[in-house]
Order: structure tokens, then C-alpha cells, then sequence
């Protein structure tokens, strides 16, 4: 008898977990239209600030009541999570999808032509887009994304420290070389040590290189190729180099490291960052800041951020997830969302309302000017893969180890190589 | 009797079944996934060995190796050490004891991340806790974590500072060694290394190896200080296999390589362990 009660509860307890199982797995489907009678269900995936696009997506549903949206927000690793559900065969109908990754998804086929759905839609106006917001997702005259925000890079300053150094503020004639001579002036010395740095130097990040290339008239990658050991990369590299390690106006990696940011610790008179930093920079008591457009070289320049929202191919409904494309890249999100955040919007309508949040910095509205001489970051098949094995490259030349002409001349090669392997 | 293996089996079929699931299978898909070329977006292309071609032809792979192995022979030999240092002086009887226990476990409680932003601010070379000490001593302490030469050692030392659940093995182990063999020793007029050396170390040679084999595999998987603190660098002196793995699965979408490089690392681990256990057959001692 023992023994058979034994097995009884034995049997109970796998019982109980294979009907544990069996219920999650219900709970978890959500292919098909569900109890929701005629009611089209579309899923959408994004990340960031939750709060605003469940908001939005309240509105979207109250003006389409036979649509309801599904929000699959992922607040890290986006990516990872984002492909997982796609080789799994559970693409969101809409996904908001990295700049630099849109091309790769629309070679591939992950992703629709959005043309179509643009050309006979008479309500969506494309020229309204600000063409340098549609740099990466058009790919041979078709458009597989329409993004909401542009998010430039930009000089920001400690105003207190400018007035105390008695120099003038950055404007949008600056060149590396007035850069320079303010930073200069920035550095604060207490005997040996430096208490204080003219400059951040940006070093642990390829991107302040990739703008400061650009300013110089060069490029990282050209026509998705390495152009890594032309003369005017070698030649941008190694002034920002020397701004550390020559001129001493800038900290190294070194003494970077586990500080977080230099420019809140008012460590650094000035930072050349992306703008969403003003959102953090907003609570800072101890000193006046603004932003300013970056220095430039030959000429001006500067990375803009960017996301795109696209469609997947094995969209069940399509129209619908166009309908809900065109309201989260509509100026009423964008009105919404850049106020808050400071980014510009990717609609010239909506740019030129002036909507920004007047809690932000008194030049704000520089950044406005940015569409017309920055540029989305670039993109070469494997450029993931091609900035990391950049960014060590970069170390190297920041620290002073090698010059940015050995390393460059070096690294072209093998950039070139991680581009052709990824084709 | 049959009846009653039947109940053992279905006791333990919970554990059985998500193993095969959430375990075997994928080490087995892992295993198919290493024959392709696939980036999760398009249809898998069957490439046969192509990815263990590539494999042998990439230096980052072999540095990725060497890393891994480096820090697995230095930091599991002084794990174990000082983990069996820390559990004898913890085995004493003093008042405070349970006190000085637990802040030794302390850091083995603390999630990886959190530990690894503490370390980098520790390892900072102008402001860090570490090179501060070091100063008073006046020595000029190194650059860390940001020169390559030191890079993988800062780690190592790092390593010995989350001992508490090794530590907390040996300190069982201890206390299973029966009072009578110190007390006849003691009688035979051994000193106290000879105490340590024919009672203590033999007594516990079985956790020993468990703490070996647990501290071998686990070094074998080190991710997430690299992953936080170094990103692998400077000049990939800290690139541990697992981070490589990570990058080239979840960051370049290559699963294919990923995956071999994965099957890679669970033969080397597979045949360090067995290798392990050959060996310790030699010193171990099995009182039962």
C-alpha cells in the first residue's frame, strides 16, 4: 500500500508540472486574432520611454477601433530579443529597428518596401521627411523605414567655467583650432596636478572620431568600402590625439575610467556628446551649461541618431501596420516625444513648429540646424563588427601608443576584410 | 523494487524533463547550428565544416583561448587556496565568528554587474581605492584595467575576492573531520603543518576537487567582467572565450560561428574535467 501511494504522489507531482507548462503556453500564444471579434491585432516593438508610447498607442487605437496594438517593449538588449522572435517565425507586424541594421534587414527580406503603401496613401506626404532621416532606409529608391527623431551630437560647455576663464562661448564658426585655444585656457592646474580639463576626450567611443573624420572631409567607410588610410582620417585622428596626449588639455582613458561622466562632475569645461544627455544634464545645480553646434575643420559635420520604424514581410496585416507606421511617425508622436526629449523630428512640418520643451538649454534651437550639414552614421556590410575592431585601433592611437598613421594604414586591410566577409 | 525506481523516476522527471528540454536539446541544436551559416534573419545555409575552418584561421579565436586558459590557471589554483585559507581561519571558535563569516560570503551574494562596477572604480588608476593603498606604500601603482599587461591580472585578483561559496564548502569540510584524528596525531607529537598536512589536507581532498572542478568550469565561463569592465580590452587582452562567443552570436549575428566556437568550448571543458578526475584519483582520498 505504501509503495502505491508513493507512486500516486510521485504521478501528482509530474502531473502538476506538466499542467503548469500546458497553461503558460496558452497564456503565451498570441498568433491569430484572438477573442477580439473583428478586431485586427497588430504587435509593435520598440524601446525607451514606455510610458510615451503606451500613451500613444492609446490614441492610435481610439481613432482605429478595429485595430488594437500589442506593445512589446524591450527596455535592453532590443536586438538579441528583437532577432530571437524573428528566426522564431514571431516577427512584430511593426518593429522599430537600429539605422545601421535596416539595410542588412531589407537586403535580407525581413522587412517590406514601404513605397508602395506610400505612393497611393494620398493622406502621407514623403516630402515632408527631412531627406537625411531617410539616408539608411532607402536602399535603391525604396523606403523600408520612417523614423520619428533625429538625435545629433553637440558641443556641450560649462558656461560657469567659460566666464570664470574669461573666454568667449563656442559658436558655429569654431574650428578645431579655436577648440584648442579655449581648451587651453579651460585647463586649471593645482601645482602638478590637473584639477581641471579644457576638454573630455570622448576616446572610449567611435563616434566622436567618425565626426571629427567627417569635419576633416573624410570618411570612415566610402561607398560601404574601408577608407580608413586616407589622409584625412590619419589626419583628424591624430589632432584629437594630441589633444591628450600632446597639448594635455583632455584626460586619458585612464584616468576616465569609473568616473562615468567627466561633464556633471564639472571635471571637463567641455564634452562633445550625443543630445539626449541634456535630459541628464537637466539636474545639474552646481554650474550653468548650454549646448553649442560642434567645432569644424574643413567643414561642418556631425553624426544624427536615428531609428526607423518598419514592417515585417510576414506581417499578417499589412495595411493595418501601415496605418500604425504612419501615426507613430505622424507629427502628432513626433510633436510629443521630441518636445520632451529635445531630439529634432524627422518632419520638416514638425521641426519648424519650434516645440521644444523651454526647460532646455537657451540654444536649443541649434539644434535644428543640424539637418542640414549632419548625417546618419555610416553603413558597410559588417560595420558592427568593423567599428568594434575600430574602436581598439582607437585606444591604441588615443594613448599615445602608436600614431594614428601607423594604426590606420595597419587597420585598412583588415576593416576591408570584415566587410567582405559580412557581404 | 521496480515499483519503487518507477516513483524515483517520476520524483525526479520535473528536473529530468526541463534538462532535456532547456539543457540537452539545446546543447544539441548548438551542435547542428555549428554545420551552418546562419545571421537568425534569413534561412540557415548548410556550410559543413566551413565555421571550424574559419575557427582555426582566426587570431582572435587562438587569443580568446589563451585568455580563457590564463585566467583559468592562475585564478583556480588561488581560489581554491585562499578559499581553504579563509575557511580554516573561519573554522576556529571565537565569539565574533558568525560575524566574520558571513562578511567573508558577503561578496559572493552581490550580482556580477554590480560587483564589476565596484572593481573598475577600485582599479581606477588616479582616484582608485587600489592604487591609493598601494601609494602609501609609495609604490606607483599600475594603470589596470587599461594597460594590457595588467589587464588580466586585475581580473585574477578580483576573482579572489568572491571566495565565499568555495570557502563555505571547505568550511563543511572541515567540520567533518572528526576530532579524534587531530587528537591521536596530536598524542603521535605532530606539529601543527604536519596536522595540516596528514590529517586536514587528505580529509579533504574530495572538496578539493569539487571546488577544482566547480572553479575550472566556472572560469571557463567568464563573461560578465569582461563583458562590463573591459569589454575585452586593451588589445584584446582580456577577450575571454565566452565574451567572443557573446559578440559574434549577439552582437555580429553570426550563429553559426558562435556556435562553434561554443562546441569548442564545452569539448575543452569536457576534456579539462575529465583529465581532472583522472588525475585526482592519484590524491584524492575517499574516506568511505
Amino acid at each position: 500500500m505504501k509503495k502505491w501511494s508513493m507512486l500516486l504522489s510521485a504521478v501528482m507531482v509530474f502531473m502538476l508540472i506538466v499542467a503548469g507548462c500546458g497553461n503558460n503556453n496558452n497564456a503565451g500564444g498570441n498568433s491569430g486574432s484572438g477573442s477580439s471579434g473583428d478586431k485586427v491585432e497588430l504587435s509593435f516593438s520598440i524601446w525607451g520611454d514606455k510610458e510615451f508610447w503606451e500613451e500613444s498607442l492609446k490614441t492610435f487605437e481610439s481613432n482605429h477601433p478595429n485595430i488594437k496594438v500589442k506593445l512589446n517593449f524591450m527596455a535592453d538588449s532590443y536586438e538579441d530579443k528583437l532577432f530571437t522572435m524573428i528566426s522564431g517565425g514571431n516577427a512584430p507586424d511593426v518593429m522599430t529597428m537600429y539605422e545601421t541594421t535596416t539595410p542588412d534587414v531589407a537586403k535580407k527580406g525581413v522587412v517590406e518596401d514601404l513605397t508602395p503603401y506610400i505612393e497611393k496613401d494620398n493622406s502621407f506626404d514623403i516630402s515632408d521627411f527631412y531627406d537625411v532621416s531617410l539616408e539608411l532606409s532607402k536602399i535603391d529608391n525604396k523606403i523600408y523605414g520612417l523614423g520619428y527623431a533625429l538625435a545629433p551630437q553637440m558641443l556641450f560647455y560649462n558656461k560657469t567655467m567659460f566666464d570664470k576663464a574669461n573666454v568667449a562661448y563656442p559658436t558655429g564658426d569654431w574650428t578645431w583650432d579655436d577648440y584648442l585655444e579655449a581648451a587651453k585656457k579651460l585647463t586649471v592646474k593645482e601645482g602638478d596636478k590637473i584639477v581641471q580639463y579644457g576638454s573630455d576626450s570622448n576616446t572610449n567611443w567611435w563616434i566622436p572620431a567618425e565626426i571629427a573624420v567627417r569635419q576633416n572631409g573624410g570618411d570612415f567607410f566610402k561607398d560601404e568600402k574601408a577608407n580608413f588610410d586616407s589622409p584625412e582620417v590619419i589626419e583628424a585622428l591624430q589632432f584629437w590625439a594630441d589633444i591628450t596626449n600632446k597639448h594635455k588639455v583632455a584626460p586619458t582613458l585612464a584616468e576616465m575610467s569609473g568616473q562615468g561622466d567627466l561633464f556633471p562632475s564639472g571635471l571637463v569645461a567641455m564634452t562633445r556628446n550625443g543630445v539626449w544627455l541634456k535630459d541628464t544634464y537637466k539636474d545639474i545645480k552646481d554650474f550653468e551649461w548650454d549646448i553649442a553646434p560642434l567645432p569644424k575643420q574643413k567643414q561642418a559635420s556631425t553624426v544624427l541618431h536615428t531609428s526607423y520604424f518598419t514592417m515585417s514581410s510576414k506581417s499578417k496585416h499589412k495595411e493595418e501596420a501601415w496605418e500604425l507606421i504612419k501615426w507613430l511617425s505622424g507629427p502628432e508622436v513626433q510633436e510629443g516625444i521630441d518636445s520632451k526629449a529635445g531630439f529634432l523630428p524627422t518632419r520638416k512640418s514638425v521641426s519648424d513648429k519650434e516645440v521644444y520643451d523651454t526647460k532646455m538649454p537657451a540654444s536649443t534651437h541649434l539644434i535644428g540646424d543640424t539637418a542640414d550639414y549632419g548625417r546618419l552614421l555610416p553603413y558597410a556590410p559588417g560595420v558592427k563588427q568593423a567599428t568594434d575592431e575600430l574602436q581598439k585601433e582607437l585606444e591604441q592611437i588615443f594613448t599615445g601608443k602608436v600614431t594614428a598613421e601607423q594604426a590606420m594604414k595597419a587597420f585598412q586591410a583588415k576593416a576591408q576584410s570584415v566587410i567582405e566577409k559580412n557581404k | 523494487m521496480k515499483q519503487n525506481n518507477l516513483a524515483g523516476y517520476l520524483f525526479i522527471s520535473p528536473w529530468i524533463i526541463g534538462f532535456l528540454f532547456f539543457t540537452g536539446a539545446p546543447v544539441l541544436y548548438t551542435f547542428a547550428i555549428s554545420g551552418f551559416q546562419w545571421d537568425l534573419m534569413s534561412t540557415p545555409t548548410f556550410i559543413g565544416l566551413d565555421n571550424y575552418v574559419k575557427m582555426f584561421k582566426d587570431p582572435l579565436f587562438y587569443q580568446s583561448v589563451k585568455v580563457t586558459l590564463i585566467y583559468t590557471l592562475t585564478s583556480v589554483p588561488l581560489q581554491v587556496i585562499v578559499a581553504m585559507l579563509a575557511a580554516m581561519l573561519l573554522n576556529k571558535e571565537l565569539k565574533a565568528m558568525k560575524l566574520f563569516r558571513t562578511l567573508i560570503y558577503l561578496p559572493s551574494i552581490m550580482s556580477g554587474v554590480a560587483v564589476a562596477m565596484i572593481w573598475s572604480w577600485m582599479y581606477n588608476p588616479k582616484f582608485g581605492l587600489v592604487n591609493d593603498v598601494l601609494g602609501w606604500f609609495g609604490i606607483a601603482g599600475p594603470e589596470w584595467l587599461f594597460d594590457e599587461k595588467f589587464s588580466l591580472a586585475a581580473l585574477v585578483l578580483m576573482s579572489l575576492w568572491s571566495i565565499g561559496g568555495p570557502m563555505v564548502i571547505f568550511l563543511a569540510g572541515l567540520q567533518d573531520i572528526p576530532d579524534y584524528m587531530y587528537e591521536a596525531a596530536h598524542l603521535d607529537g605532530a606539529s601543527k603543518f604536519r596536522l595540516f598536512w596528514h590529517v586536514t589536507l587528505p580529509m579533504l581532498s574530495p572538496t578539493v576537487l569539487f571546488n577544482s572542478v566547480m572553479g575550472l568550469i566556472l572560469s571557463f565561463q567568464v563573461f560578465t567582467q569582461a563583458y562590463v569592465m573591459t569589454g575585452g580590452g586593451p588589445s584584446d587582452s582580456t577577450l575571454f572565450l565566452v565574451l567572443y562567443i557573446f559578440l559574434n552570436g549577439f552582437k555580429y549575428f553570426d550563429m553559426g560561428y558562435a556556435s562553434t566556437l561554443s562546441v569548442v568550448l564545452f569539448l575543452m571543458v569536457f576534456v579539462l574535467t575529465v583529465l581532472q578526475f583522472k588525475l585526482s584519483k592519484r590524491f584524492v582520498h575517499y574516506d568511505r
